[in-house]
């Protein structure tokens, strides 16, 4: 009687391990949204989702840490010497000229950095990354595409391709212009810089992001970041965040420089170099 | 904790000699242990609470905190901070006009703000860190309505 019960555990353990099995097959996880599926169950292909940083602007949790960059080259120390950041021990108050105080995009992968949620969607050619700051989106393309040789224009968030690699999502971007900075910290790009990030979701609520800056024209060797945690917002939604130059200026008239050391006097190396190419 | 995470996260390794480019990180995080969860604790400890201006640490007095009892005469909500005007008097009984900035209007939304919560005349307790330059403007941290609601005011929307 005893043996007779064990078997029949067992039968129905395997009829229920195999169901399990079927419907993964079946119904493949990376179509589902995250916040559709039960809690704490996670496919690590599907990144799908509203995500938000967890640690924010603190210079050791930037995507690259500017407390480690390797040497410049020349011209990177040049535009490292012109930026006047709004984080760090080269801040100034009041004399900040980040360019997204004049309303550009941050930039790729600046704005991944940024203390604003943005969504991923997954779609059958693409990876599409939509950014509630500026409401800025970029295209990782996953058709199995190649780079570009020579990409047609320079654009602040590049030109990016995708694939997997084991539960690793890859992407390569060229084709940046270099007019944002790496980070809030005054860190410079080129128009030659190579960016690889690395996707990975650790668990069901939690995507890290690495990247590798590849700039010869700005820094001497290869810069490897630290992963970067982001958390899954399934109850959240993308506000509308447009960068308005009434409102900018307003902000600037009446708090950031009067708040600045000196109330705002003007500074001539930042001014000058707020509108500095090489 | 697997070596090749723990090498990542060597400052040392972030510069590298050469110029070839690393080999696509496998493996890392794929044992879920104890310095994960550790690090994911101490960047949400390290975020909680900070409101992100476009200027960081170099404006606000962030070990000072003030708090202030106003008349509002202004309310922007607005990008890229939402920012507030008020009139307070100080300990001589003289009326100081006082500026605040608060975080974006999408994160304080998400922490209960909306775009009616502030009207010319409401009585409310500010408080926040004032400008180190002695200007009369402080980064809010949180503030106390009329009805008595309080409302945090920073970048997290934790």
């Amino acid at each position: 009687m005893k043996k007779a019960l064990l078997k029949l555990v067992i039968v129905l353990a395997a009829l229920v391990y195999c169901a399990g099995a079927l419907a993964q097959v079946a119904a493949p996880a990376t179509n589902q949204a995250p916040s559709s599926r039960p809690s704490g169950s996670f496919s690590p292909h599907d990144l799908n989702g509203l995500w938000m940083t967890a640690s924010g602007l603190t210079a050791g949790q930037q995507l690259v840490d500017p407390n480690a960059h390797p040497p410049f080259t020349p011209w990177g120390q040049m535009r490292f010497d012109m930026s006047f950041p709004s984080l760090g021990p080269r801040d100034v108050a009041g004399k900040e000229n980040d360019p997204i105080l004049r309303c550009d995009p941050d930039g790729v992968p600046k704005i991944l950095g940024s203390p604003h949620p943005f969504e991923i969607f997954m779609l059958p050619d693409r990876m599409l990354q939509i950014f509630e700051k500026h409401h800025d989106w970029r295209e990782i393309w996953t058709d199995g595409r190649g780079l570009p040789k020579d990409p047609p224009e320079l654009t602040w968030n590049g030109y990016s391709v995708g694939k997997w690699e084991g539960d690793t999502f890859v992407v390569d971007s060229v084709g940046f212009n270099d007019v944002p900075w790496l980070d809030y910290y005054g860190d410079p790009h080129s128009d030659e810089m190579r960016l690889t990030e690395y996707y990975k979701r650790v668990d069901a609520n939690t995507l890290s992001i690495s990247v590798t800056i590849d700039d010869p024209k700005a820094y001497k060797s290869v810069w490897v970041g630290k992963p970067h945690l982001f958390t899954l917002k399934p109850k959240w939604a993308l506000q509308e965040y447009y960068c308005i130059n009434e409102e900018l200026n307003s902000y600037d008239r009446d708090i950031r420089i009067p708040s600045g050391v000196d109330g705002g006097k003007p500074n001539t190396k930042a001014d000058t170099a707020k509108d500095g190419k090489n | 904790m697997g070596g090749k995470l723990a090498i990542q996260l060597g400052r040392e390794s972030q510069m590298n000699k050469t110029r070839s480019r690393p080999a696509a990180r496998k493996n890392w995080f794929t044992k879920r242990g104890l310095l994960p969860g550790f690090l994911f604790t101490l960047n949400v400890l390290m975020w909680g609470g900070t409101a992100f201006g476009h200027h960081g640490g170099a404006a606000w007095d962030s070990k000072t905190t003030i708090t202030l009892q106003g008349t509002v005469t202004e309310f922007r909500f607005i990008n890229p901070h939402a920012q507030i005007f008020f009139d307070s008097k100080d300990d001589n009984g003289n009326m100081i006009h006082w500026s605040c900035e608060a975080a974006d209007p999408s994160m304080l939304v998400r922490q209960g703000w909306n775009r009616q919560i502030l009207k010319p005349g409401d009585q409310v307790k500010f408080v926040g860190h004032p400008a180190k330059s002695g200007a009369k403007l402080i980064e809010l941290q949180k503030l106390t309505l009329p009805n008595g609601e309080e409302l945090t005011a920073s970048g997290s929307g934790q």
